[in-house]
């Protein structure tokens, strides 16, 4: 291991429950790690729940980046500082609006003081392998034991069931299993993932969406339950017209880069810069003659080889040359801009700092500034959901370790200083890693 | 698949009406339906534009396996909303309706006149009165723009968008929350409202996090450059997929049978293991390329290193061993054969999702009622 120094603890706060929002008032409390299920809590957050996220300090969220080789573009200034777990842009990004608990379940009092919180709660999700909750002492009935009215989400990667229950996965292993790496490639065969784990945020729009549907029904019914998110069977859902067709007719899509088999074109075309592109997709006739327009080669639009769908798809090996000619003259957004004023469905492929300057996207005010009292003020990306008269956005920054391990225990659990100097003398609420 | 039929849907309260005539928002009302609203689909005299859209099951290209798929288990309804019989009907439903999905564009006061309790749900490409209100979107331009494109593929090549509809699809599932939440409001304050979910904001909320990344530091990682310890390696039977966590590298090649690979210097120490790790693919593909994959994955998984299978679509049918004991399919019989639908996304204890009743024909009216 590194030789760390000794770090002190960061500042406790006491954070103002939200007001008037859809989940005002409900509790939710996280055990999760990296993306899917911390991200399934930042949204569950971000519609007003009170989230805590318990993070043991000798077991950190992987996305805080502890890790003996840090990598240093993950810090701000690229500097990691004296506590670079609290500076991580990783675990800063998908922890916004939460409380941070950094409680040791294992140690003396750590599972009375969970408990307690559960007592407290509506909501409990965790994106662990199936049986954690259970080894723990915290199964289904054990939980309504504490909490009748506790809604519970699983998001197991294969499901709590089965012949891969037991499997560890990451978001490049699971869309493997989900059947989408085999249908994107360059027509060489070999499967592409994501390049960064697509998985994990799909599991976090349909994890947060499970806790939804629990919460709802139980505020209509009264009743609890639990929910499984096996999260490689709901992300198949995401590309279910492709399986249905190829469990039915046995034929898996085309494969061969951006080209599909019934459209063309349907490509990137490099632009001005280096591997900047334009992403060009003409669903018809009527768009491939105003794309030739645009080029200026309206001749093209009348050409044999390129006057129907069919034929484009024929002959996008030839066609493909007359337009990287023209889009390798122009800079990516002003080629995009040209061709969706012409009707023709275009757009420039984004880097970060497109994201940044999209005017669109600055009018979904999508990245907004948060103060972070280690990490410093820095643009935060949002969620897209809009509400009339209970809007919601990103309110506070993500809390560093073990933040609000004093407003969980008095203010939420009314323990007082006392026992709360017990439990962190037993190093059961800590807000220091182990080194 | 199999359920209780009679058990109740945990939606079992909610009607709605889809008027989306998007991927994203039919996928929004499909999802209501599984989980027990009563849902009926509006289409235009000349059926739902996604009655046209492709994969499709026959050559005459009129059973659309995108369709079925996105609406399992709803009502149609036609409605023509260019004629005044045809507005009339509109306001009857919604006036009977808990939640409606309509496009960009569409005339919402009309709706709210005869509902003051609806949900009004916009689902839409880029929004309305944006600046790119006015932009055509696909699947390919939300993946361009969400700033996630640029980072799929291999370096040396252009940049993939993926495969299929999926932020269409999972803008569909963010807006299934939006109606939960403003149903959440409804029944806690009896104050309804109006919600609405873009399709490429969904995508951009989708992505890793460069952009903050860049904004801390100015940094940006390369498309194919970001040295994660993935090796895709071809067997006998397929691909397989390892994630080499560090401490896990010397038992990962002691099963692949490759024990030297430990102390090689190339890869001994973790930062050479970085730099050299082309060199080690290749060599664990050599390794591997004659042995059976999902051997090798079992032996992987039982010492808790991330490894998987790769699946072509086509391989995760009804004879699927790990979905098969997961009971995942649904089988359906209709008047023209047996359909399959997916099973569903999550599994609620007490309210489980039901078979679902087959896509509507146009028209077609006989999933249960909710109420």
């Amino acid at each position: 291991m590194l030789d760390r120094p000794k770090l002190s603890p960061a500042k406790q706060t006491f954070p103002e429950p939200s007001k008037g929002l859809p989940l005002s008032g409900f509790r939710v409390v996280e055990l999760t790690t990296a993306w899917a299920g911390p991200m399934a809590g930042r949204i569950l957050a971000c519609l007003g729940a009170e989230v805590v996220h318990i993070e043991p300090a000798n077991n950190l969220d992987s996305w805080r980046s502890y890790t003996a080789l840090p990598l240093l573009q993950r810090y701000p200034k690229q500097d990691g500082g004296e506590r670079r777990y609290n500076r991580a842009s990783l675990f800063n990004s998908q922890n916004t609006d939460k409380i941070s608990l950094s409680l040791d379940l294992k140690a003396p009092g750590g599972k009375e003081t969970f408990k307690d919180l559960l007592a407290k709660a509506d909501g409990l999700i965790t994106n662990f392998t199936p049986g954690m909750l259970q080894r723990l002492g915290f199964g289904n009935e054990a939980l309504w034991a504490i909490n009748p009215r506790l809604c519970i989400v699983e998001m197991p990667a294969y499901g709590n069931s089965g012949v891969m229950k037991s499997w560890t996965a990451l978001g490049p292993t699971m869309e493997q299993v989900a059947g989408m790496c085999a249908s994107v490639g360059y027509g060489d065969g070999r499967p592409v993932s994501t390049g960064p784990a697509y998985l994990d945020p799909i599991g976090a729009f349909h994890g947060s969406a499970a806790m939804l549907t629990a919460l709802l029904h139980r505020e209509h019914s009264g009743h609890s339950q639990h929910v499984e998110v096996p999260q490689v069977e709901a992300a198949m859902q995401l590309i279910g017209e492709i399986l249905l067709c190829a469990v039915e007719t046995g034929k898996n899509p085309h494969v061969n880069g951006n080209k599909l088999a019934d459209s063309a074109p349907h490509d990137v075309f490099p632009t001005v810069g280096t591997d900047e592109w334009v992403a060009i997709d003409v669903t018809s006739d009527a768009e491939w003659a105003a794309l030739c327009k645009v080029i200026g080669r309206p001749e093209l639009a009348t050409d044999q080889r390129f006057a129907t769908t069919a034929e484009r798809v024929r002959h996008q090996d030839e066609l493909a040359e007359p337009i990287a000619a023209w889009s390798k003259q122009r800079d990516k957004h002003q080629a995009a801009t040209l061709l969706q004023d012409a009707g023709v469905p275009a757009a420039a492929v984004y880097k970060a700092v497109d994201t940044l300057a999209c005017d669109y996207l600055n009018a979904r005010a999508f990245s907004i500034p948060l103060d972070h009292p280690e990490a410093g003020t820095h643009l935060h990306q949002g969620l897209p959901y809009r509400f009339e008269k209970t809007p919601v956005k990103h309110r506070r920054a993500a809390p560093c370790l073990g933040e609000h391990n004093h407003y969980v225990l008095k203010n939420v659990l009314g323990r007082s200083d006392a026992e709360v100097a017990e439990l962190e003398r037993a190093g059961t609420i800590r807000s220091v890693p182990d080194a | 698949m199999t359920s209780n039929q009679d058990a109740p849907g945990a939606l079992g309260f909610v009607r709605v009406l889809d008027i989306s005539e998007s991927i994203a928002g039919q996928f929004c009302c499909r999802m209501l339906a599984d989980y027990g609203a009563e849902v009926t689909l509006v289409e235009p005299p000349k059926g739902s534009l996604t009655r046209s859209m492709g994969p499709f099951r026959d050559a005459g290209k009129t059973e659309s396996f995108l369709f079925e798929h996105l609406n399992v288990g709803k009502n149609s309804v036609v409605v023509d909303q260019a004629s005044a019989a045809g507005q009339a009907l509109l306001r009857d439903l919604a006036k009977a309706a808990d939640v409606v999905v309509v496009p960009a564009g569409f005339d919402r006061a009309a709706l709210r006149a005869v509902n003051a309790k609806l949900i009004i749900t916009t689902v839409s490409p880029f929004g309305e009165g944006t600046p790119k209100s006015h932009w055509r979107g696909t699947e390919m331009i939300y993946q361009a723009m969400s700033g996630m494109m640029i980072h799929n593929g291999r370096h040396d090549r252009e940049p993939l968008y993926g495969v299929g509809n999926r932020a269409s699809y999972c803008a569909g599932v963010a807006a299934y929350s939006s109606v939960l939440s403003a149903l959440m409001v409804r029944e806690r304050t009896g104050v309804a409202q109006d919600v609405a979910i873009d399709v490429a904001h969904v995508a951009a909320s989708m992505t890793y996090p460069f952009a903050l990344q860049y904004s801390y530091n100015g940094s940006f990682e390369e498309r194919g450059m970001r040295g994660q310890p993935l090796i895709e390696v071809k067997c006998r039977d397929g691909w397989i997929a390892i994630w080499i966590r560090a401490n896990h590298f010397p038992v990962v090649c002691e099963i692949l049978g490759m024990p030297e690979m430990i102390t090689d210097p190339r890869f001994a120490a973790d930062a050479d293991r970085k730099a050299n790790f082309q060199q080690f693919v290749a060599e664990v593909q050599k390794k591997v390329a004659n042995s059976i994959g999902s051997e090798i994955v079992n032996a992987l998984q039982a010492k808790r290193v991330v490894a998987a299978c790769c699946f072509q679509p086509n391989q995760l049918g009804l004879e699927a061993e790990h979905l098969k004991v997961r009971d995942y399919w649904y089988t359906i019989d209709t008047q023209a054969g047996r359909r399959l639908a997916l099973g569903p996304q999550f599994r609620l204890s007490r309210t489980p999702r039901r078979v679902p009743t087959p896509a509507p024909t146009l028209g077609e009216s006989k999933a249960a009622g909710a109420r």
